[in-house]
């Protein structure tokens, strides 16, 4: 970028068509002078170096004070006074441009309302001060009376800013481009408007033709016509209109014509008329543009949307009113339901339910459920045009405007037909697969139970005639016969206890099991005098707890898991020491634990994760009975009640098995 | 004397039991029939079961549950629906130990309920106490509660 002051050709063709315009337009100003001083009632000066100052730069400021001089040089002012008064006149502009730019966001400036009446303030406030020195420096100069200061001070403001209020606008405006349309139409009505204006305003401030009186209202009906061209005709012709008006008002009224010339004084008054029709121009040509930007704006999203909902072919996007008529329609909405927009727009969305959902009332409920959550998903079957079905899902939104009041319903929804029916087919699928699942594993079962039933049946045998035997031949075998016999009879009911155990294991597994409290204290009872003879057998020793909470189980599942628990306490005792057990229980936080601990060999450690599974022996313990299903069995049946069983060991020391189940 | 009929087609247990009878030296005369079939055919005194002499009407029936052509439940539902037979006592007398088993000869008519005894001890003390049982006429509380016992369940 160019310094400020960098000398160019072009800045010295620029600074000197400004300074001729500014010196031209200060002699057009001075008509009015007042006799008194050298002080212009407007000064259309002050709106050129404006304009030419927020076009040009700052650079261009020299120019101004040289027109301002060689204005006061000619007029015959002394030459240092003249001087001052330039430069007085160069620095309202300047200060003026200085806040239009620091207040108003450029490039344009009347877009906006707000930004006319920034512009107002700026234009006020900047020309006081340099309009002061001015005054003071003409009074200083002799060329005006000091006691006329103040009246020349505030001539000379209220001039500076008529100027710039009506020269200033009309300049900047034109070099913008326009956002009208200019139609025929558009053509005959500014073309009319600016008639009326030009022979109302003759008329008013030129002839006498008709007496309309003195002061403002006489005026009053130029203003309706600026009104008029503001509103229709855009900011050019607004900004035009007042410059030609306040043209016709200026030279009328200096020349003794039209309703402020008779006044005393009459220049206030003209300045007064002048503000008011140029900000009524600026304002409202403002306005009109910032409401046709804000209908631009919203013609462009809406026609963004409308692309955007008639691109989407795989959703149907329409909106509903708020009785649930079709108010909108959409490609996507055409192609999954089958209606072409004017065969539906109007009708009720129940159209597209099938009669089942529209008796049961479900359109009207998904309509509830929106308007009173917002926002509502639903799915289900639909109904195309040809009466073929199809399954949506969708979302539904309720609409309201700034009151609050339901103004209807934005729905997009989404044929998912081909998923749901493949859906529906993986369920049958899996449904029938399941049944026979179930169908043959239930014959498994059967299977299962009837070979180890008939297993069973052999084992009998085996022990009762190897007993008869033992009983009715023992004279003619000798003691190795005899012990052959033992062990026969031995491994039949090690094997018959297996199978029974099998059975028992199987069973857990898939018979129904009925839960419901129970009381601990009981089943623990019940089980004690099951094994009592036992217990007394091993010389055991058994301790309980004082709390019994009631539990929820199934007492025969439950009396199975605590016969175990027992069962092995005694059984795995230590072989030097009489067995103890400890059964304990404590609820709390909606469960409730029993314990059972023993004084035993206990667990190896690596095998204690291992104990619950079937068959799983300890190798601790391999002398003991017993078929290792016992704890696989405490496992499912606690499984079958919902809780959980454990165990902590000390080999050597003693074991801790717990079962946790749900407290009744 | 009374007689006590059993009704089973596993040979085996058939010759047990009739080994287990001479070993407890029951007073009862003891009958056997090796099917469903043939337990009617005794009820309803056909063919060579017409003799009531050498097979007479028995005062008390062990049933066997799993059987051929007709089983236990079947031959339970005859007996009950005859009135030469509506009020003998009958036992089912099964290996199996399950409790819809036991449930549903219950409810079909069954007086008692025995799982099979695994070794010859066990079958001895059964048909020591159903001999008990017969001896008293009428039953009575004392003798039902021994013949129960060496039973392994009774609900």
């Amino acid at each position: 970028m160019k310094a400020p002051l960098a000398f160019s050709w072009k800045w010295l063709a620029q600074a000197v068509a400004l300074a001729g315009l500014y010196f031209a337009l200060a002699r057009f100003g001075n008509v009015a002078v007042v006799s008194e001083g050298n002080v212009a009632a407007v000064w259309p000066a002050a709106g050129v170096a404006v304009a030419g100052l927020w076009w040009g730069g700052y650079r261009l400021a020299p120019a101004i004070a040289l027109g301002g001089f060689v204005f006061a040089w000619l007029a015959g002012v002394p030459t240092p006074v003249g001087a001052a008064v330039a430069l007085a006149g160069m620095l309202g502009p300047v200060v003026a441009v200085f806040l239009m730019r620091h207040y108003i966001d450029g490039p344009r400036l009347f877009d906006s309302v707000r930004d006319v009446f920034r512009f107002l303030v700026c234009a006020a406030t900047a020309p006081a001060l340099a309009d002061a020195l001015g005054a003071a420096s003409l009074c200083w100069g002799g060329v005006g009376k000091w006691e006329d200061f103040h009246t020349l001070w505030l001539l000379s403001w209220a001039g500076d800013l008529m100027g710039i209020l009506t020269a200033a606008p009309a300049l900047l405006v034109w070099t913008w481009p326009d956002d009208l349309r200019w139609t025929p139409r558009k053509r005959i009505e500014a073309a009319a408007g600016f008639a009326v204006l030009a022979i109302c305003s003759m008329l008013t401030f030129t002839g006498r033709l008709v007496p309309v009186g003195v002061g403002v209202p006489a005026a009053f009906p130029i203003l309706p016509i600026v009104v008029w061209i503001a509103i229709r005709l855009g900011q050019r012709a607004a900004v035009s209109a007042t410059l030609l008006t306040c043209a016709f008002a200026a030279w009328g009224t200096f020349h003794g014509m039209g309703p402020f010339a008779e006044l005393d004084p009459p220049l206030p008054m003209l300045d007064l008329f002048m503000g008011a029709v140029a900000m009524t121009g600026l304002a409202l040509a403002a306005s009109v543009t910032e409401r046709e930007r804000a209908q631009s704006a919203l013609r462009e999203s809406e026609e963004r949307f409308r692309l955007l909902v008639e691109g989407v072919k795989d959703y149907a996007i329409y909106m509903l009113d708020a009785e649930g008529r079709i108010a909108t329609w959409s490609a996507g909405a055409e192609r999954i339901k089958g209606y072409r927009a004017d065969e539906i727009v109007g009708k009720s969305f129940r159209t597209f339910f099938t009669p089942e959902d529209v008796e049961r009332g479900v359109p009207e409920r998904v309509l509830k459920t929106a308007s009173e959550e917002g926002q509502a998903r639903y799915e289900g079957w639909r109904v195309r045009k040809d009466g073929s079905r199809f399954f949506v899902e969708g979302t539904i939104t309720a609409m309201r405007n700034k009151s609050g009041a339901l103004t209807g319903f934005s729905k997009v929804a989404h044929d998912v037909t081909d998923r749901k029916r493949a859906s529906e087919l993986l369920e049958a699928k899996v449904q029938e697969r399941t049944t026979q699942l179930k169908a043959s594993l239930s014959s498994v079962e059967q299977l299962l139970y009837t070979i180890a039933h008939d297993l069973r049946a052999p084992n009998r045998h085996m022990q009762g005639f190897a007993q008869l035997l033992q009983l009715e031949y023992a004279d003619r075998l000798d003691d190795a016969g005899r012990g052959y016999l033992d062990r026969i009879g031995l491994a039949a009911a090690r094997n018959d206890e297996l199978i029974r155990d099998l059975l028992a294991y199987g069973r857990l597994s898939h018979e129904a099991v009925a839960l419901a409290p129970v009381d601990l204290r009981q089943t623990v009872q019940a089980v004690l005098q099951a094994v009592a003879g036992e217990i007394q057998h091993r010389h055991a020793r058994v301790q309980f707890s004082r709390e019994w909470p009631r539990v929820v189980a199934n007492e025969r599942l439950l009396e199975q898991i605590l016969t175990n628990l027992v069962t092995n306490a005694l059984i795995y005792a230590s072989p030097g020491r009489e067995p103890e057990i400890a059964i304990s229980a404590e609820s709390g936080g909606g469960k409730a634990v029993l314990r059972v601990r023993d004084n035993g060999i206990g667990i190896p450690l690596e095998q204690i994760d291992r104990i619950f599974e079937p068959f799983i022996r300890l190798p601790n313990a391999t002398n003991a009975p017993g078929t290792g299903m016992g704890l696989a069995i405490v496992k499912k049946a606690a499984e079958r009640l919902n809780g959980a069983v454990g165990a902590d060991s000390t080999p050597g020391k003693g074991s801790c098995f717990w079962l946790q189940l749900q407290a009744a | 004397m009374k007689t006590l009929l059993f009704v089973d087609d596993d040979p085996s247990d058939r010759l047990l039991v009739e080994m287990g009878c001479r070993r407890a030296q029951v007073s009862f005369l003891l009958r056997t029939v090796e099917s469903g079939v043939e337990a009617i055919r005794y009820l309803s005194g056909e063919g060579r079961f017409a003799d009531r002499v050498e097979h007479p009407l028995p005062d008390l029936i062990f049933l066997d549950l799993k059987m051929p052509e007709m089983d236990g439940f079947q031959v339970l539902r005859w007996i009950r629906g005859h009135p030469a037979t509506r009020t003998t006592p009958v036992t089912v007398y099964s290996a199996s130990f399950i409790p819809e088993d036991i449930a549903k000869s219950y409810s079909g008519g069954a007086d008692f309920f025995i799982t099979k005894p695994s070794d010859l001890t066990g079958l001895v003390d059964v048909f020591r106490a159903a001999d008990k049982c017969l001896a008293a006429d009428p039953w009575n509380d004392d003798a039902l509660a021994q013949f129960s016992e060496p039973g392994e369940r009774r609900s």
